[in-house]
Order: structure tokens, then sequence, then C-alpha cells
């Protein structure tokens, strides 16, 4: 059995989120992190996993992701809430 | 091997890994995950390793992704993979800059792919290692033959 997410190219959709996420951030360095690239990932990597179900609804709205762990709860907790008000 | 992991509703256990590449500068060769981690982790249909690739400028103290990549490993080409030397061996993006990818490509496809690089690899690594024995052959002549002044 095939994954439908990945052959099914739902998953081509989550890329466009997390650049458009990132994009549409506020600036989030500061003069001390911005000259190193370790730090520079490590703020980009926290930033983002924090929205990763956000991705998934803006990428793949047919596909629900059961995450693991208390902190994607509370991301799951903050899609909905973002899911509420786009449909307000 | 993963920033984190999740169940889809089919069933599909997937972890994903995150690589952030900045993109002025020249040379980047990230590990991706270990040859033997990966076959173990592939034993089971339902794992998936993916991967999110961000390529990136920093103007000021904004940055802008240029380019995000969200993939299986499956459906990155082999001509922009390599295995660098390192434990069993890493596969490695070659170069950060130019990532090819083939979207719906067979992980058994795939995972022969991967073989047939080991086994061009593995030989490599025991000439070098050749190499190296020889190497230290002569390093340990070399100190045996001399007096110790160190006593």
């Amino acid at each position: 059995m095939k994954s439908t997410f990945y052959y099914g190219s739902h998953y081509l959709g989550v890329a466009d989120g997390i650049k458009n996420y990132i994009n549409s951030s506020p600036e989030f360095l500061s003069q001390q992190t911005v000259g190193s690239p370790r730090a520079v990932g490590m703020r980009l990597r926290h930033y983002w996993q924090r929205n990763l179900t956000l991705f998934w609804v803006i990428g793949a709205p047919s596909i629900q992701v059961t995450l693991r762990g208390a902190q994607w709860q509370i991301s799951r907790l903050l899609t909905t809430m973002v899911s509420i008000l786009l449909l307000m | 091997m993963a920033d984190l992991a999740f169940t889809d509703n089919d069933g599909f256990y997937t972890v994903v890994d995150v690589k952030t590449h900045r993109e002025d500068t020249k040379f980047n060769m990230p590990n991706l995950t270990s040859v033997e981690r990966l076959a173990r982790f592939y034993e089971s249909d339902s794992n998936i390793f993916c991967l999110i690739l961000i390529r990136y400028v920093v103007k000021g103290t904004k940055v802008t992704a240029t380019e995000v990549t969200f993939t299986p490993i499956e459906f990155l080409s082999w001509e922009c993979l390599t295995v660098g030397a390192l434990g069993w061996g890493q596969i490695q993006i070659s170069n950060s800059n130019n990532i090819k990818i083939i979207d719906g490509y067979s992980r058994k496809k795939w995972m022969l792919d991967l073989c047939d690089t080991l086994l061009e690899f593995y030989p490599k690594e025991i000439q070098k290692i050749q190499e190296r024995i020889g190497r230290f052959e002569d390093v340990k002549a070399y100190w045996t033959t001399r007096d110790d002044v160190w006593k």
C-alpha cells in the first residue's frame, strides 16, 4: 500500500505553506543570531515546528494529521482557532 | 534522525528532518541520515523519512525563504545525493543549491539505487583503509627505530 499523501502529490502543497508562512512572518532574528547560519537554522526550525498543522491545512486540506506529544496538541488547537477565524 | 514525527490517517508514520541552507554560502553538503538507520527504518512499508529543506537569504534581521522542499527521501534523485564516510555511511546532498526531485519515485527503485551506490562506495573505502594501514605501518617502523629520549 502506498501513501496517498505522498503518492497523490498532496504533500507538494506543504512546502508552499511553509515558505509563505516564513516569508509573511515578522523579523525574528537578532543582530547576534543573524551572522550564524546554525543559529538561523535553529530559529527557523523552532519557528515552523510550532505551526506544522497550519501548513497542513494550507497545503493539503484533505489530510488530517495526528501529532504526538503535548506540543503538537497545542499546534492543533492553534490550527483550529485559525481555521475558525478563516471561516468567520 | 528527526525533528518531529506524525502519523497520518492512512496509518503511515512520517519522521521529518529539517535542513536549512543560507543561499549565499557556496558549499553545503548536509548529512541527511545514516544508510544503516534508513535501511532499518524502511523495513516497514508504513515508515516514511521526510525532509524539509529550506533555502534562505538574510537581509538585515529579516529571513526570506527562497525555496522550500518537503519530500520523502526516496523522491530525491541520486543525481543530487552522495554518500559520506561516517559510520556505515551518511546520505548527503551533494550540493544544496541543486536539489532534484522525482515526484512519485518508487521506494523499491530508490533503495536498489542506494544499494548500488554503497556497493561502489565500500570498495573505495576499503582501498582508502588499505592506504592508511600502509601509512601507519611506515609510521610505526619509523618510531620503532627511534631512540627513546623521553624515558
